[in-house]
């Protein structure tokens, strides 16, 4: 059985803060983490075979030996500067070409959404474009193998477990901030491990269908929402601040 | 102000929704002309739509069972006749489905999530990213229809304008892929775990991070809580450490609170955190770092040690009351 889980980095910056990437610049998007960890906790009792696919810089490259270190049998990461600045359709165009590429996928584990763009679309688009169905909202993988993957899904207080044939994607609900811890030796072993780089000719694309070229969105204005007050710092005496917090508690 | 534009609002089984995205697409103004599909097993509900202003309704049969069908069939057709400038769809997990087939289908951009759209020539729509931290506006180009889904209950119902019942109503069905096959629903069960907190009433909420976690501050801050009639809450990581319930969660995938006072203790002031605390009156954060994030979120900053200021404040309460 082959299962690929797409894995999107995301860089530290304001909304990821709470990652605490200062100094590593990339890591894996929080909901992507949960589906790897849910499929490599499976994996320690079932056979199969798990390939991560990452579109992102060739910077990614320290974030993803992380994760053969701790599991995933061998990456392949999509790196070409044809590719950057991918909206939903643009990533999908790539994404379903290197997993036709991969071929032979049972399964394709997506995360709900990344943390930056939050639009949940992609694991959409990509069973759109490869014509296999899609299945949404599952909070917990609970087996793989010869008789197809069982897992569980969560609609609002509606729990159902489910048996899916292959092929279809599969999309997570929740996410976790917790990396999993791999051990030096194993990090040093996996830098013999194979990390697999495609770019666009490899991939047989065309660069002016990928990346923001490719993209049929466009990002016209950004701008950060201000939610910042006054700030004002109360001083003095403990109990004379906390007199004060009393009083602005009733008002 | 614009040309002729045809927009096409998809609808689905909620009925609210459904007209927040009809009023939205009228309230561009008499140049635009609305038709709904309705993509529905049953359409009796929801055939009134002309009402509002819809000039097309498009009843597309789908059987209920089915939570997935190739909608590919109908779109093109439906495109084809209707040639539209844009499409709209409810962001809800089906919407989004939906909206992911069209878009790949018709090969156009699709915006996700839009909680405002405005037109200039062309559409530019509204949404927020990095935990509802940026606000983008955004445009689809390269396609020959714009995309997007909307967010519920972003915009308003307009009141129903036309008394007549005079819109054309086609009906058509969709060519049903059944993906269940090989499909297998195993068990069924309710979570009774989710009980609702009640936040929403409370006027005065404590909100603890990990810096007020351990046990010896959590029952002193309780204690206070009981005086001052303040509601409990916290950050995820308070949940995922165990020490209050998720439904307690406040922030991006908690829930969102307005009370008049919320007094943060120990909270780092990370943005997935803040977002959920917006719409209080005042906000008391208590931190003992300095630099802590959210002194800029708060009106009000405490920089000392969280035990340290509840004793005080149980103290201060002890000796005058509240
Ligand atoms: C996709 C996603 C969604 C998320 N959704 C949410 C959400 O809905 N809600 C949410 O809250 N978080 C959410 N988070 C997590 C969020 O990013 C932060 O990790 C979390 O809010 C931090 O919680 P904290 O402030 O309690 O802990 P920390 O960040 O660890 O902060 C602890 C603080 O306590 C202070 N402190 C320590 N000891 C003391 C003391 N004795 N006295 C006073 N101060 C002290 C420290 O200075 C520090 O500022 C989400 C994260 C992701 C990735």
């Amino acid at each position: 059985m082959r299962v690929v889980i797409c894995i999107k980095p995301v860089i530290d910056n304001y909304s990821t803060q709470a990652l605490q990437l200062n100094k590593k610049g990339y890591a894996v998007n929080p909901y992507d983490q949960l589906v790897l960890k849910q499929l490599l906790e499976i994996k320690k009792k079932q056979n199969f075979e798990l390939i991560g696919l990452c579109m992102g810089s060739m910077k990614c490259q320290d974030m993803l030996f992380r994760l053969l270190a701790g599991g995933v049998d061998s990456i392949i990461l999509l790196s070409d500067m044809a590719f950057a600045g991918a909206d939903t359709y643009a990533t999908t165009e790539v994404l379903s070409k290197a997993l036709i590429r991969i071929g032979n996928v049972d399964y394709i584990f997506c995360g709900a959404k990344a943390i930056d763009g939050e639009t949940g679309q992609v694991p959409y688009e990509l069973a759109h474009r490869l014509n296999i169905p899609v299945i949404n909202n599952v909070s917990n993988i609970m087996s793989m193998d010869g008789d197809g993957l069982q897992l569980e899904r969560q609609l609002d207080d509606l729990v159902q477990e489910e048996i899916i044939a292959s092929p279809a994607v599969i999309i997570g609900k929740h996410f976790t901030t917790e990396e999993f811890t791999v051990s030096l030796l194993s990090l040093k072993r996996a830098k013999n491990k194979k990390m697999i780089i495609w770019n666009h000719e490899r991939l047989e694309l065309l660069p002016e269908n990928c990346g923001i070229a490719g993209s049929k969105t466009k990002v016209k204005k950004a701008r950060e929402i201000n939610r910042f007050r006054k700030g004002e710092i109360m001083k003095g005496e403990l109990n004379l601040v906390s007199q004060e917090m009393l009083k602005i508690i009733k008002g | 102000m614009m040309d002729k534009v045809k927009i096409c609002v998809i609808c689905l089984d909620d009925r609210p929704w459904n007209l927040q995205m009809i009023s939205k697409a009228i309230s561009f103004g008499t140049n635009v002309t609305v038709s709904a599909i309705l993509l529905r097993s049953d359409d009796k509900e929801h055939i009134d739509y002309h009402r509002y202003g819809v000039s097309e309704i498009h009843v597309v049969n789908i059987s209920d069972s089915l939570e997935q069908f190739a909608l590919t069939g109908i779109i093109t057709n439906l495109n084809d006749l209707l040639k539209p400038d844009l499409y709209m769809f409810p962001a809800s997990d089906q919407g989004r489905d939906f909206a992911a087939e069209a878009a790949v289908c018709l090969k156009c951009g699709l915006v996700a999530d839009c909680i405002d759209i405005n037109y200039e020539n062309e559409f530019i729509f509204v949404r927020t990213t990095n935990s509802d931290s940026v606000l983008a506006e955004i445009v689809c180009c390269n396609g020959s229809s714009a995309m997007c889904t909307v967010k519920k209950n972003i915009f308003e119902i307009l009141p129903q304008q036309i008394e007549t019942d005079t819109a054309r109503i086609h009906y058509s069905s969709c060519d049903n892929r059944n993906f269940l096959q090989g499909r297998q629903i195993l068990r069924q069960y309710r979570n009774t775990d989710i009980n609702e907190a009640s936040l929403s009433e409370a006027r005065i909420i404590f909100g603890i991070g990990r810096g007020c976690s351990d046990k010896i501050k959590i029952d002193k801050l309780r204690k206070l809580a009981g005086y001052i009639g303040a509601e409990i809450a916290g950050t995820r990581a308070v949940v995922d450490d165990g020490i209050i319930n998720y439904d307690r969660q406040v922030g991006q995938s908690g829930v969102r609170i307005a009370p008049d006072i919320y007094i943060a203790f120990g909270i780092s002031g990370a943005a997935q955190h803040v977002v959920g605390i917006d719409k209080t009156k005042t906000i008391i954060a208590v931190n003992r770092d300095k630099e802590a994030p959210i002194f800029r979120f708060a009106d009000y900053a405490v920089i000392a040690d969280c035990e340290e200021v509840i004793d005080s404040l149980i103290n201060e309460v002890e000796r005058g009351g509240i």
